[in-house]
C-alpha cells in the first residue's frame, strides 16, 4: 500500500516540480484557499450535523466555535485573519429553524447571503456512497452561472470554497467524487456523489467476435475509458436562496438584492393572518350586530326621551366600525 | 382636486396591509426630497416633473399588470410621445425594467451634472436607485391597490411580491473579477477541478423529485466523466488504488447503519412482496377448492344417477320375468306408487313407537298383565313329567349323573 502509494506521490511530486519549474510559484498562491466554518449560536442539531459533514467533505477548513453575536458580523474578519483563513462560511441560525449562510472572502472581497432550505444531512438521509475523507471533489457548475453577473459572483465564491485546493494540508492525491451545482427555480441546489469506476466485466468483452472487433475500435477511439462510471449520492443535500450580495466581508454597500427572496418570517405572518381571518370576519359581523341592536332600541327611546348615552355609544361604535371597514 | 382624494383613499386602504406601511414612509421621504431637488435644479419648470412622473407611473403599470396591459401601453407611449421632445430619447423605449431603470439613473446623473468619485459611484447610485424606485412607487396608485384586494382575499395564493432591487452589475463584475482565480486553457485542470456544463441545466417542473435528481445526476455524471478523462490525460491520479486504505468521510459505524437499513428496506420490500403473492394465492386457492368440491359433488350425483338406472333397471328386468305378458303389472306398480303412504303403513310404527306406545298404554290394559288366568293356567307346555319325578320333593333316584374323573374330564378337552 505505501509502496503504491510513495510511486503516487513522487509522481505527483515530480510533475509539481516540473509546473513550478515551467511557471512561478504565485500561481499556487492564489490557489490557496482556507475555510473558516462556524455558526451562530442556537443552531439545530440538524444544522450543526451539516456543519460537520461540510467540514469531513472539507479537508482545508478550520472549524471554529460558535459566535456570540448575529449583529456584529464584521468581528469574523478579524477571526479569519487569525486563523489565516481567506473564506469565510458562516451559518447563521434564526428562530430555531431558519437558517442563513454567509459565504464571504474576508479581507475586502464580496459576501453572499443564503437561506438555507431543503435542509438533509448526511446522517439522516441513509445513502450507500461513501468518499476519502480529504479527497478533492470535481465541481460541476451549472452553465446558468455564467448567465448573469450575481451568479458569477456566487460562483466563484463556491468555487473557491468548496474546491478543495491542490495540495492542501489533509487531502488525499485520488479523485472519488463530484459536488454539482445546479441554478434552478432561481435557487442554487447542492448535491454530492461519489464516482463509482466499474471495468467492464470480461463475459461483456467476450461476447462475440463482432462486439470484440467493434470494442477493440472504440477503445482505440476513446483510448482508456474502459471503465464504466456510475454515481452514488453521498449527502448532504441543500438549497440556497441567495439574499444579497455585499460588495465587502461582512459590510459595504450592498450590490445585489434578490427580489424573488420572501422572508420566512413574511410566509409565516401571512399564513397565520390567513387563518386569522375567519375570526376576524366573524368579530365584526358581531360587533355590526350589536350596533344594529343598539340602533333599533334607541329609536324607541328616541320618541320619548332621545340622545343619552345610549346614542353616544351607538355613535363610538359606528365609528369603530368604519375604521375597521376602511 | 379629486386625484388627491382618490390617493387618500387608497392610501387609507392600504394602511391595512403591514408591509405597505413601510413603503408609505418611504414615499414620503422620497417625496420631500425630491421637492428640494426640484427647488435646486429648477424652480421654474416643475410641469415638466409631473410629467415625467406621469411617464414613470405609465411604466410601472406597463412592468406590473400584466393581463389588461394592452391599452394602457398605447397610452403610455402616447405620452411619452408628447414628452419626449423634453425628455432624452433613450427613454422611449420600453424595455426590461432593469435597464430602464438604469437608463434613467443614467439620465438623472446627467441631469444633475454632478461628478462622483469612482470610488463611491456604487454607493451613490444606490442611494440615486433608492430615489427612482420610491418616486414610482409615489404614483403607482392602482397596482398597489390591486395587491393589497389579493391580499384580502384568503383564496389567493401567496404571490412571491416583486420588490423593486438593486442589481449592480457593474460592481458585481468588479467584485467577481477582484477574487478570481486566474484560470487559463495553459492551467492545468488538476489546479481547479471545475467543470461548466456546456449547455445551462434546464428542468421542467422542480417539485418532481424524480426528474429534479436526474437532472442532477446527469450533470453530476457528466462532469465525472469529463474530469475523469482531463485529469488522465494530464496523468494526474484519479482512481483509488484497491489496497489504499484511509479514513473515509462516513464512518464505518455509519456504513453499518445504512447497510442494516437497506437490508431491512430490502427485507420489507420482499416480506410484502411475499405477503402479496399469499393473498393472491390464496383468492386464487379458495377458487380452487369451490371448483374441486362442486367436481365431486357432480361426480357423486353422476354415481347415484347412474346407481338408481341400474337398479330400476334390474327391477324392470326381474318383474319382466314374474309376470311376462300380464297387462296388469304397470297398474300395479302405479297403484303402488299411489298408496305410498299406505304401503309404509303397513309396517306398522318404528320399534320405539312400538316400546313406547306398549310401556305408555298404547296396547290396553296392562294392569293384571302379570297375574295368572284361565289361559295360563291351561298352558301345560312348561310341564315336564320327568321333572316331578326327579327332585320335586327331594326323594327319588339321583337324576343328576354323577361328575365324570379327571382323566375323563381331561380327556374331553
Amino acid at each position: 500500500m505505501s509502496a503504491v502509494l510513495k510511486s503516487v506521490t513522487d509522481a505527483r511530486s515530480t510533475k509539481s516540480k516540473e509546473e513550478s519549474t515551467d511557471s512561478t510559484n504565485g500561481i499556487d498562491k492564489k490557489f490557496r484557499q482556507r475555510v473558516l466554518i462556524l455558526s451562530s449560536r442556537g443552531v439545530t442539531y440538524r444544522q450543526r450535523h451539516l456543519l460537520q459533514d461540510l467540514t469531513s467533505l472539507l479537508p482545508h477548513s478550520r472549524k471554529d466555535s460558535k459566535l456570540d453575536t448575529k449583529s456584529k458580523l464584521h468581528q469574523l474578519n478579524e477571526l479569519a485573519d487569525l486563523y489565516n483563513c481567506n473564506n469565510i462560511l458562516f451559518f447563521e441560525a434564526r428562530k430555531r429553524e431558519d437558517l442563513y449562510m454567509w459565504m464571504s472572502k474576508p479581507p475586502n472581497g464580496p459576501t453572499v447571503k443564503f437561506h438555507v432550505q431543503n435542509l438533509h444531512t448526511m446522517e439522516e438521509l441513509h445513502f450507500s456512497g461513501n468518499c476519502l475523507k480529504g479527497s478533492r471533489p470535481l465541481l460541476s457548475f451549472d452553465k446558468t452561472f455564467e448567465s448573469k453577473p450575481y451568479l458569477t459572483v456566487v460562483k466563484e465564491l463556491m468555487q473557491q470554497t468548496f474546491g478543495v485546493p491542490k495540495g492542501a494540508r489533509k487531502s488525499k492525491p485520488f479523485v472519488d467524487h463530484v459536488m454539482s451545482f445546479t441554478v434552478a427555480d432561481g435557487k442554487i441546489w447542492i448535491r454530492c456523489y461519489q464516482i463509482c469506476e466499474a471495468e467492464l466485466g470480461k463475459k461483456d468483452a467476450m461476447e462475440t467476435e463482432e462486439d470484440e472487433e467493434n470494442k477493440k475500435k472504440a477503445a482505440k477511439k476513446v483510448g482508456r475509458s474502459e471503465t464504466e462510471i456510475s454515481l452514488l449520492e453521498i449527502g448532504p443535500r441543500l438549497v440556497l436562496t441567495p439574499i444579497i450580495i455585499q460588495e465587502g466581508s461582512f459590510g459595504g454597500p450592498i450590490i445585489y438584492e434578490n427580489k424573488e427572496y420572501v422572508s420566512p418570517n413574511v410566509l409565516r405572518a401571512e399564513y397565520r393572518n390567513r387563518r386569522a381571518q375567519k375570526f376576524n370576519v366573524r368579530s365584526a359581523q358581531k360587533v355590526g350586530r350589536e350596533i344594529k341592536k343598539k340602533a333599533l332600541r334607541l329609536d324607541k327611546h328616541r320618541v320619548g326621551g332621545g340622545g343619552g348615552k345610549d346614542w353616544e355609544e351607538l355613535q363610538a361604535g359606528l365609528k369603530d366600525l368604519f375604521q375597521d371597514d376602511d | 382636486m379629486a386625484k388627491a382624494k382618490l390617493r387618500q383613499i387608497l392610501a387609507a386602504d392600504k394602511g391595512k396591509v403591514p408591509y405597505l406601511e413601510r413603503q408609505k414612509k418611504l414615499q414620503k421621504e422620497a417625496r420631500k426630497r425630491k421637492r428640494v431637488q426640484d427647488e435646486k435644479e429648477e424652480g421654474s419648470s416643475g410641469d415638466e416633473e409631473e410629467d415625467e412622473e406621469m411617464k414613470v407611473d405609465g411604466e410601472w403599470e406597463s412592468d406590473d399588470s400584466e393581463d389588461d396591459s394592452e391599452d394602457d401601453e398605447r397610452v403610455i407611449d402616447m405620452s411619452k410621445l408628447e414628452d419626449s421632445d423634453s425628455e432624452e430619447e433613450d427613454e422611449g423605449e420600453d424595455e426590461d425594467e432593469d435597464e430602464d431603470e438604469e437608463e434613467e439613473e443614467e439620465t438623472k446623473k446627467a441631469k444633475n451634472g454632478i461628478l462622483k468619485s469612482s470610488k463611491a459611484t456604487t454607493a451613490t447610485t444606490a442611494a440615486d436607485e433608492d430615489d427612482e424606485e420610491e418616486d414610482e412607487e409615489d404614483e403607482e396608485d392602482i397596482p398597489l391597490s390591486e395587491i393589497s384586494e389579493e391580499d384580502h382575499d384568503p383564496e389567493a395564493d401567496i404571490i412571491p411580491r416583486q420588490k423593486l432591487t438593486i442589481d449592480n452589475h457593474s460592481a458585481l463584475t468588479a467584485s467577481q473579477s477582484s477574487i478570481a482565480i486566474p484560470i487559463k486553457k495553459s492551467t492545468p485542470f488538476s489546479t481547479h477541478h471545475t467543470i461548466v456544463t456546456s449547455t445551462p441545466v434546464e428542468i421542467k417542473d422542480v417539485h418532481d423529485d424524480l426528474t429534479r435528481e436526474l437532472a442532477f445526476y446527469a450533470q453530476a455524471l457528466d462532469a465525472a466523466k469529463q474530469g475523469r478523462a482531463l485529469l488522465l490525460a494530464e496523468g494526474a491520479p484519479f482512481t483509488r488504488p484497491t489496497d489504499y486504505f484511509a479514513e473515509m468521510v462516513k464512518s464505518e459505524e455509519h456504513m453499518g447503519k445504512i447497510k442494516e437499513k437497506i437490508k431491512e428496506q430490502a427485507a420489507m420490500k420482499q416480506a410484502s412482496a411475499d405477503a402479496k403473492r399469499q393473498r393472491d394465492l390464496k383468492k386464487f386457492g379458495k377458487q380452487v377448492q369451490v371448483a374441486r368440491l362442486q367436481e365431486r359433488q357432480k361426480e357423486k350425483r353422476e354415481m347415484l344417477d347412474k346407481i338408481n338406472v341400474l337398479k330400476r333397471k334390474r327391477a324392470g328386468a326381474d318383474m319382466g320375468d314374474e309376470n311376462e305378458g300380464d297387462p296388469f303389472d304397470i297398474a300395479i306398480e302405479k297403484a303402488e306408487k299411489v298408496n305410498g303412504r299406505e304401503g309404509r303403513d303397513r309396517r306398522g310404527p318404528n320399534a320405539k313407537r312400538q316400546k313406547k306406545n306398549e310401556k305408555f298404554g298404547f296396547g290396553g290394559r296392562k294392569k293384571f298383565s302379570k297375574s295368572g288366568d284361565a289361559a295360563s293356567s291351561g298352558d301345560l307346555t312348561g310341564f315336564n313329567s320327568k321333572g316331578m319325578k326327579k327332585n320335586s320333593f327331594g326323594s327319588g333316584k339321583k337324576a343328576k349323573a354323577p361328575r365324570p374323573g379327571k382323566s375323563k374330564r381331561q380327556g374331553r378337552r
